[in-house]
């Protein structure tokens, strides 16, 4: 007469027992799941953030390749894909003043920006740089590129080398 | 006793399951939104992408050639454009945005973008400093009131507005109804406060606003003057601010620009670039004086001059006195290097 009570606690015991473990295994198997998941979208987001800076350095490389201070114009109007060497000769001068570092390093940041004349002699012009300490990467990017003597009109040919560090 | 406890057993069971299952929707919900969230910031991701390589395309393209107009389709978002301590425009209610502190842009504060708008004229002044964007969604008209007194120079200012989506003509602009357009724009040219602060603007006209330009003595619109700025007030007009200008470039930008304080804004970074271009372009001059010397060329004594000039065209503030003096050495630089190649065959500076 006073046994049954007990096993029926036992019983209920046991039930509850077996829902616990169900609901535990859920939820390992969910975290697991998880786990799996997150791998895969962090190494999709990695893919995207590299993605991202090749871009970045692209853009750069096309902006700098327009930028006033360095494009040859012909009583105002311009030519497409030309360096001025006069020009390219002031900013290598100019790199290492502390306001012209301030300035350009807010519109081109962590980069360095050398224009290289192959043809017919060989010369290149360092223009800007700014390392960062802790370099990550280094992104080149090379846009072919004429450049132009406006002492004797005479254009040369290069290529300009933009390197974003990130 | 027995069926107490067992009573008591189910109604455990019940409220374990209960919990387990809050447990479990409130993962499963909170997991749904974590993804839609991760969408939306795909979403804005891309959006922010397409509109900075827009943007730098047509600057690019503009600094290569003459101005550029273009649009860009986008889902409909609502961008805020600023310019202050933070330049930038950003897709409202996210952290996606687009950094325009080295873009020269003139656009209303809150644009609702279907399609966003985009000309770009370069500011010469008189070499290449900067291409100034002027945005617009397509929500706004502009609305270009005829002076008798200076026919041709509205039709030139109506003419040289390159944003012809939606800008009108009008003789007169109390006779001016709604035409289907959220916000409306009226310009002026050489009208004096006191006729355009008594204007009685249409009821059916709800939200305007309007600038009068005002060149200075043997200027135009095209050289330098004041801007005044009027704001809305009922149904009338209140001059809230005065600026001045610089080339027409300026006067779009004024058209443009949300507000005199965003206008002022932009300006200030484009008189900073003219600054910066001056001194590259003085410095050219310096070497080419230098070159010319080397061979004893007479071309080395005809930098002296437009040294002067770039030094002063370096020094402009935003002001008028300012803008002033720097038009006439913008002229007087432009014609002495035209006159460098056509006149003594030797290089120009820019």
């Amino acid at each position: 007469m006073k046994k049954f009570p007990k096993k029926t606690g036992k019983k209920s015991q046991l039930q509850m027992g077996e829902s616990t473990a169900v609901v535990i295994v859920v939820i390992v198997l969910i975290f697991l799941g998880l786990v799996v998941y997150y791998g895969f979208w962090s190494s999709g987001r990695q893919g995207e953030i590299s993605a991202q800076k090749d871009v970045k350095a692209v853009e750069l490389g096309l902006a700098v390749s327009y930028m006033p201070e360095m494009h040859c114009t012909f009583l105002g109007s311009s030519s497409t894909n030309c360096f001025d060497s006069l020009k390219l000769e002031v900013l290598s001068e100019k790199k290492n003043d502390r306001e012209w570092q301030l300035y350009y390093f807010g519109r081109l940041g962590y980069a360095r920006i050398e224009v290289i004349q192959v043809y017919p002699s060989h010369k290149s012009f360092l223009v800007y740089e700014r390392k960062q300490d802790d370099e990550q990467s280094q992104l080149p990017v090379f846009i072919p590129a004429n450049i132009h003597d406006p002492i004797t009109d005479t254009y040369g040919f290069g290529y300009l080398n933009v390197t974003k560090y990130s | 006793m027995k069926g107490k406890k067992a009573d008591i057993s189910i109604q455990f069971n019940w409220i374990f399951v209960l919990i387990a299952g809050m447990v479990l929707l409130a993962f499963f919900v909170g997991f749904a939104l974590w993804q839609s969230q991760r969408a939306e910031d795909a979403r804005n991701l891309k959006k922010s992408q397409f509109l900075e390589a827009g943007l730098l395309n047509a600057e690019q393209s503009a600094l290569n050639s003459e101005d550029v107009v273009r649009s860009l389709k986008i889902a409909q978002t609502t961008l805020r454009a600023s310019c202050d301590e933070v330049s930038e425009l950003r897709i409202k209610d996210s952290d996606f945005f687009i950094d325009t502190a080295n873009s020269v842009v003139f656009s209303r504060a809150e644009l609702e973008a279907g399609e966003l708008f985009l000309w770009v004229s370069n500011w010469e002044s008189p070499f290449k400093t900067a291409p100034f964007v002027f945005m617009d969604d397509g929500s706004k008209m502009y609305v270009f009131v005829k002076n008798p007194a200076k026919t041709g120079e509205s039709e030139k200012l109506f003419h040289d507005f390159l944003y012809n989506s939606s800008k009108l003509p009008v003789d007169d602009p109390e006779g001016f109804k709604d035409k289907g357009f959220g916000n409306y724009i009226f310009i002026f040219l050489g009208e004096q406060q006191n006729s355009i602060e008594s204007l009685i603007i249409d009821s059916s006209v709800k939200k305007f606003s309007a600038v009068n330009l005002l060149p200075s003595d043997y200027s135009s619109f095209e050289g330098h003057g004041i801007i005044e700025f009027y704001s809305q007030n009922g149904g009338r007009l209140e001059l809230a601010e005065k600026n001045p200008f610089l080339l027409k470039e300026s006067v779009f930008g004024a058209i443009f620009a949300d507000n005199a304080g965003f206008y002022e804004c932009s300006m200030e970074k484009a008189v900073e670039r003219l600054g910066w271009l001056s001194a590259i372009h003085k410095a050219k001059a310096e070497k080419l004086e230098q070159e010319y010397q080397k061979t004893n060329s007479p071309c080395s004594s005809l930098y002296f001059i437009p040294k002067n000039y770039l030094s002063r065209i370096g020094s402009t503030v935003f002001s008028e006195a300012s803008f002033s003096q720097t038009f006439d050495s913008i002229a007087d630089l432009d014609k002495f290097n035209k006159d460098l190649t056509e006149v003594h065959k030797c290089a120009p500076i820019y």
